[in-house]
């Protein structure tokens, strides 16, 4: 329940030790690095302290220069939908990663890439221009003259040009009834618009372009263009076929290359992680001659960092030191082994402050069982649970990623035994089953419960009722809490009031229904009241006026109505579990309709059966995982959980994109 | 007009009124996601789920209707079962809550889905957190579905 045990530190040593220092400490990667620039306010830290920032100009060239080269290659690489749907990363072990950050030139390879990034960023902007150029010139290519020779002579204007279709009878009129000395040479009519080269007298200029602008006619040019149209067309057609077998041999060349990619991208991690370990100094305090390190670290890691740095290093001193005033530690799981992918859960609301319990353990077989309760489906926990192995063995994902495969396929588990108590397989309606396979009927009610699909509202009350438990969980670990930490005031009033006035509620209710006797009901009405009035007296224990206290009390007491929206909260884990199982009928349904049809019916019923089991699978699956989050979060978490916490980040190798397996 | 035809109204808003509002969110989600990708094609995963978010309606519509085809024996062996015009509209009015609440809660879902991305393209980190926000938009087409289905499974 409770956090790991933190010591806050201070690491003092000879400012020429500082490179090694670090590099040992990103080894042993244990310690949570305060930044010490947040102190320059403080008149005893202005001085030791500078705000700017260090960096390596190397380093980040040669971090741009993977990454450019991981970009090219990246487009090479073979990805799976699955791998790229789940995030792969690149596993290797301690030894190989040793192997290639020492001895692997990455020059060569990241230069090449670069290289072929480039030129292949030349060829798509030249194949761009040849194109447009090529599509400029197609109307012209049955102009015979060369079009350099569409050029002016002394008294003659000549030039190209086009005129939209619809204007063209203007057009050709409008000169035709002018004085003007003019030719027309037609060359092409094309989308719309009409290609011509026109020629006319010098001293017509006038007339000529009041007639062109009044028909919209475009002037076309060919800078720097020699020979017929159609010759150039042909140029810019080999020139493109050339283009287009360098781009292939970049291509080739790129595929060829992309088995190194995998390297690339461990050498970028490591190339950043050293980056990391140069800039880091910057968040220690140093005078001249030394520097200062103030950090946390586990207690249970302390001897282990102690000892390494005495052998290591004469010269530093690691000694225990209090917390600044105010100062919070930062909080780390520690859990066992079962639990741990749980935190993953716990970390997407918000990891526990220091001072707080951590919810991780409780949340367990919560979020386990409601996350079954969605699905209620044997067949389908064991598919899921199967499919679950099998990416935690096959697909090399991140830890958080095997955190949630992990829960994944423990869901699976309690699903196939929910599934098992609550008849669902499939979706299948044993009702219909041929008699020869009647032996499963009754296996499945031998091991039925509750069947959700006959009996709706009992399925409906299981859900409530685990809820009701849940809460009360809530409230009971906030009390234990409260014991724990000596907060026994607020342990009674706050949680104990609650814990009497809602469960004595249900007892009352339970003994008007008959469900247990009268005189239990008799009794719990009276812790009901004993438990409303602590809530009334000390809800607001603060307030001074008692008249104001007295009135906030009465408000305190309207928390009752969150308590019963929150029960019914949990209609959801039926409404989604009903879900499942209608949806899963549904197929089967459709299956059996399909099968009837001639020649492929049972090609077609098995494909449906598939597609459509897995489909509901994978919706359910995803809507039952997010509404039991949404359980843990509002319902569960609100009664005793806050989350503010700060995580402990130790400065360590953090890769983003590989993991270094540990020596099994 | 007989019960069965009323009832077949009832099958038709509610499969209809939740694939309306599903296309509508799925829509609103899915050119937010498109627009994040331009950026960072690599968040295709992440994304996936907040554009699938909202579709989840369109099959809770799906699924009453189903039940009402069943129950109706449209489907499957047997024959059609007959109903009065009372029953029929009793079938027509008990697929109205979960084609309301769908119609409904599928758009403004998108919508949460919709920031839900752009945040996402800033902090992809805090994702998880998105989601539960677009599921508190959901919980009333949860509701929805299951007042249709116990009414469907109830004495009608």
């Amino acid at each position: 329940m409770a956090v790991a045990l933190m010591q806050k530190i201070g690491i003092l040593a000879h400012i020429d030790l500082k490179p090694e220092i670090t590099g040992e400490l990103q080894h042993l990667g244990l310690l949570h690095i305060e930044d010490l620039r947040d102190l320059a306010g403080q008149e005893e830290w202005k001085e030791l302290v500078s705000p700017d920032e260090i960096t390596d100009a190397q380093l980040e060239t040669d971090i741009a220069d993977v990454n450019v080269a991981t970009d090219f290659l990246l487009g090479f690489a073979k990805k799976g939908f699955l791998a790229g749907l789940s995030g792969t990363k690149v596993h290797l072990t301690q030894d190989e990663y040793q192997s290639l950050t020492d001895k692997y030139d990455w020059k060569n390879l990241g230069d090449r890439c670069k290289k072929l990034t480039e030129e292949r960023k030349e060829i798509i902007s030249e194949s761009d221009t040849l194109n447009s150029q090529k599509k400029m010139l197609l109307p012209w290519a049955s102009l015979t003259v060369p079009v350099e020779e569409v050029t002016s002579t002394k008294n003659v204007e000549i030039f190209a040009g086009t005129v939209p279709h619809h204007n063209f009878a203007e057009f050709q009129k409008g000169l035709q009834e002018s004085e003007a000395r003019y030719y027309l040479e037609i060359v092409q009519a094309a989308d719309d618009r009409a290609y011509l080269v026109v020629f006319h007298h010098r001293q017509d200029k006038d007339i000529v372009d009041e007639i062109l602008n009044k028909t919209q006619f475009s002037q076309v040019t060919f800078p720097g263009m020699t020979g017929t149209a159609q010759d150039l067309i042909e140029r810019i057609e080999q020139r493109y076929d050339e283009l287009i077998q360098r781009a292939k041999g970049i291509e080739n060349e790129g595929r060829a290359l992309a088995q190194y990619l995998n390297r690339l991208i461990v050498i970028g991690d490591h190339l950043q992680a050293l980056l990391e370990r140069r800039k880091i100094p910057a968040k220690f305090a140093r005078t001249s001659k030394t520097f200062f390190i103030d950090g946390w670290i586990r207690s249970s890691h302390l001897p282990l960092l102690k000892e390494r740095l005495k052998e290591k290093f004469k010269q530093a001193a690691v000694f225990e030191i209090e917390p600044r005033p105010g100062e919070v530690a930062p909080s780390d799981y520690r859990n066992s082994k079962m639990v741990r992918p749980f935190e993953l859960i716990t970390s997407l609301y918000g990891a526990p402050s220091y001072f707080e319990a951590d919810p991780t353990p409780a949340i367990v077989p919560f979020f386990l069982i409601f996350f079954a309760m969605c699905l209620t489906d044997a067949g389908y926990g064991m598919v899921l649970a199967t499919l679950s192995l099998l990416g935690l063995k096959w697909l090399r994902v991140g830890a958080n990623m095997r955190k949630l495969l992990k829960i994944l396929f423990a869901g699976g588990l309690i699903t196939t035994l929910l599934g098992a108590l609550t008849g669902g397989y499939f979706g299948i309606n044993f009702e219909e089953l041929p008699p020869s396979l009647g032996f499963l009927t009754d296996l499945r009610s031998k091991i039925m419960l509750l069947d959700p699909l006959k009996e709706p509202l009992h399925f409906w009350i299981v859900g409530l009722v685990l809820g009701y438990i849940q809460l009360n969980v809530g409230v009971l670990v906030k009390f234990y809490w409260n014991l724990k930490n000596r907060r026994l005031l607020d342990a009674f009033v706050d949680q104990v009031s609650w814990l009497m006035l809602i469960n004595s509620l249900v007892l009352f209710g339970f003994a008007k229904a008959g469900i247990v006797a009268g005189w239990i009901g008799s009794l719990s009405m009276a812790a009901a009241v004993v438990g409303a009035a602590l809530i009334v007296l000390f809800y607001q224990r603060e307030e001074k006026n008692p008249l104001a206290r007295f009135f906030w009390g009465i408000y305190g007491l309207y928390g009752v109505t969150g308590y019963l929206s929150d029960i019914l909260s949990y209609t959801r884990l039926f409404a989604l579990g009903m879900a499942t199982a209608v949806i899963a009928m549904m197929v089967n349904v459709i299956a059996g309709m399909v099968s009837n049809i001639p020649l492929v019916g049972i090609v077609l019923m098995l494909v449906v059966l598939i597609v459509g089991h897995l489909f509901n699978i994978a919706i359910n699956v995803l809507s039952g995982f997010i509404h039991t989050l949404r359980l843990q979060f509002m319902e569960f978490f609100s009664k005793f959980y806050e989350g503010s916490g700060r995580p402990l980040r130790p400065f360590a190798f953090n890769f983003e994109n590989s993991v270094i397996e540990r020596r099994k | 007009m007989g019960g069965l035809e009323i009832a077949l109204i009832g099958v038709a808003l509610a499969v209809g009124m939740g694939g309306i509002g599903s296309s509508i969110g799925v829509g609103l989600a899915g050119q937010a996601a498109s627009g994040v990708m331009t950026e960072d094609p690599g968040k295709f995963g992440r994304l996936l789920l907040l554009v699938a978010l909202p579709g989840t309606q369109g099959i809770y519509g799906l699924l009453a209707s189903f039940l009402v085809i069943m129950k109706l024996g449209l489907i499957g062996g047997g024959s059609v079962v007959e109903i009065t015009q009372s029953q029929g509209f009793k079938l027509l009015f008990a697929c109205l809550p979960v084609a309301l609440t769908g119609l409904f809660s599928a758009i403004h879902q998108g919508k949460v889905c919709v920031a839900g991305i752009m945040m996402a393209a800033k902090r992809p980190e805090e994702m998880g957190k998105t989601l539960v926000l677009a599921v508190f938009v959901e919980f009333y087409a949860v509701l929805g579905l299951l007042i249709t289905i116990l009414l469907l499974f109830g004495k009608l």
